[in-house]
């Protein structure tokens, strides 16, 4: 018995934070192999997290939840201690655009953005964080993110870890042979006290208590214990949207665009999105758009809902005319919008 | 060979000590000693868990149960001693219930106030954020945030019989984000009676589904309709903002 009780504490000591030291092979091999191409961020000492190279003439891009300090440093694959400021952030992505106060850097590889993965097959990814990199699995490729604050919708990947005490809050995602899939922007809350009322929630509406929810179980809970470990759910910006930050990144303009009319949209019944707030002299204003107005149609693809209409526009290229068919009291009304940044 | 390890660990964890110590220490061959030294190392990491002491020895775990198995048993209380108690609970309930309509309405009116979709913003891009001082809470995003900007709205949150309009918000969906994070039924800005529909729940969705019109094949499509909600604050165990996911996305405000 005592040594059963002794090897319980030795698994527990081996499933502790040292697992995230200790790499996996194929871990070790995606680390190499991404090396190049990252920068692991030090500010007041300690290192915060990695950035990953977009231009060789030494443009970065990290989290904004990691370069919120004011002297912060990168430090390259070679060993090579450069100093950075951020150059600008993209408010629906919060990814920063960081500058290295050094001209060309030598051993710097630009990131290749990866293809969307396949909707109903998991995959495994790989978060590149200060220590090297922490395997994941892709759980769902088709989540639909609302940012705040700016509620702008973006596409997200859903991913599992079995790392509960790591920290991979904002750190990029990266296929097995290198390239970027994403960057991790949020996880599902995981403390105690959130996942206790979670539980309670969940259990008053399933089993007919006095909770009263309707539909029953809206709120996901986060899955906590799974197996040896604990479990972390995490959702990454997904690469349709990583392009858009990439390419605008890299442009001469240094500026990502994401295309928006100006305006705040709900469901509405029976079918379209209603307009619940616009902004002066935006696209929509201009156009002639007007609060209650109920969109349900956009360059001839029909909008059911809010969602419908902010997966539109993600598609959508800024400056590109797009008709818009609203309804107004009894009246369907079609007008035309440019889409700005 | 069993009897042997034990010593090992015992000796290692400093169960055993003086005398048989240093004669189990003076047989010890290299391999024994790795191990024993390992143990020691392993000894000073657990000490950083947070395990109970008393899952270390078999004699602290008795001890550990037979403490908690010799609690004093509470002495029973004769009936007419609890008899005040259901006076109590009928007294205490009215007055909540008087309490909770007035601390609703007034809470739906403060929230119209500081709701990010009722405040003007300065900002430079076409969707207007909200302030700084602006905390997450997940009901910021849900339909009752653009009603309370319409004029009508406090008027109408009076009338308890009948939904205002067919767009009224849901009193379930409401509670279960707000108990989700801790809060309480009056920190709602979608509790006023007027704008709880009953009836909502009987309305079709409209989740998106494959097959159904040419927008769920033209898109990526979340099965259920749910959307994930991240949050501007950071979790502190994975330094990532906060996210829940909500499956019914009805009431859910997007800007674009």
């Amino acid at each position: 018995m005592y040594s059963s009780v002794v090897n319980i504490a030795v698994a527990l000591v081996l499933s502790g934070p040292a697992q995230v030291q200790k790499l996996s092979k194929v871990e070790s091999d995606v680390w190499r192999s991404v090396r190049s191409s990252v920068l692991v961020l030090q500010a007041n000492g300690s290192d915060r997290g990695v950035a990953i190279c977009v231009d060789a003439s030494g443009y970065f891009v990290a989290h904004k939840n990691l370069v919120g300090f004011p002297i912060l440093f990168g430090r390259m694959g070679n060993g090579q201690m450069i100093q950075l400021y951020v150059h600008s952030t993209d408010p629906t992505t919060e990814l920063s655009l960081l500058k290295a106060d050094v001209g060309r850097l030598s051993g710097l590889r630009p990131v290749a953005v990866a293809e969307e993965p396949e909707g109903n097959s998991l995959s495994t990814a790989f978060a590149i964080v200060p220590g090297g990199s922490i395997k994941t699995e892709i759980s769902s490729v088709d989540k639909l993110g609302i940012m705040q604050p700016s509620r702008r919708a973006v596409p997200l990947l859903e991913l599992r870890f079995e790392a509960p005490l790591t920290r991979v809050g904002g750190a990029p995602l990266f296929t097995q042979k290198g390239e970027l899939l994403g960057f991790i922007s949020a996880a599902l809350a995981t403390d105690e006290d959130s996942r206790i009322q979670n539980q309670q929630t969940l259990a008053k509406s399933t089993v007919g208590g006095t909770g009263g929810f309707g539909r029953g179980g809206v709120v996901q809970v986060a899955p906590t214990q799974f197996g040896p470990t604990g479990l972390t759910v995490a959702y990454a910006i997904g690469p349709s949207a990583m392009v858009r930050v990439i390419d605008g990144y890299r442009s001469p303009e240094r500026q990502v665009v994401f295309p928006a009319i100006g305006i705040v949209i709900a469901d509405a019944k029976p079918t379209g999105a209603e307009i619940r707030q616009i902004s002066e002299k935006s696209p929509a204003s201009e156009a002639g758009l007007q609060l209650g107005d109920i969109i349900i149609e956009i360059g001839s693809q029909r909008i059911r809902n809010q969602i419908d209409y902010a997966k539109y526009m993600m598609r959508r290229k800024v400056g590109e005319s797009l008709e818009v068919k609203v309804l107004r009291g009894t009246e369907t009304i079609a007008l035309n919008v440019v889409p700005r940044s | 060979m069993k009897r042997r390890d034990d010593d090992l660990f015992q000796l290692a964890f400093g169960d055993i000590r003086g005398d048989e110590a240093e004669s189990i220490e003076a047989t010890l061959d290299a391999t024994e000693r790795d191990l024993v030294q390992e143990l020691r190392c392993l000894k000073l990491d657990l000490q950083s868990l947070p395990v109970p002491e008393h899952q270390l020895s078999t004699e602290r775990l008795r001890d550990a149960i037979l403490n908690e198995g010799l609690q004093p048993k509470p002495v029973s209380q004769p009936w007419w001693r609890l008899a005040w108690a259901p006076f109590a609970a009928a007294a205490i309930a009215i007055v909540a219930f008087q309490t909770m309509n007035i601390g609703l309405r007034s809470e739906a009116d403060r929230v119209a106030v500081v709701d990010p979709v009722s405040v003007s913003s300065t900002s430079s891009g076409l969707l207007d954020s909200p302030g700084p001082d602006f905390v997450f809470r997940p009901e910021h995003w849900y339909e009752a945030g653009a009603r309370t900007a319409e004029p009508n709205f406090a008027a109408r949150s009076t009338d308890k019989r009948v939904p205002s309009t067919s767009r009224a918000v849901s009193r379930g969906r409401s509670s279960e984000v707000a108990s989700r994070f801790g809060g309480s039924r009056s920190d709602l800005p979608v509790t006023a009676p007027g704008v709880v529909s009953p009836s909502m729940d009987a309305v079709p969705g409209r989740s998106l589904k494959s097959g159904d019109g040419a927008a769920a094949d033209a898109l990526p499509v979340s099965g259920n309709g749910g959307v994930i909600l991240i949050g501007a604050e950071t979790d502190s165990t994975t330094g990532a903002n906060r996210a829940i996911e909500v499956q019914d996305s009805r009431d859910v405000l997007i800007g674009g």
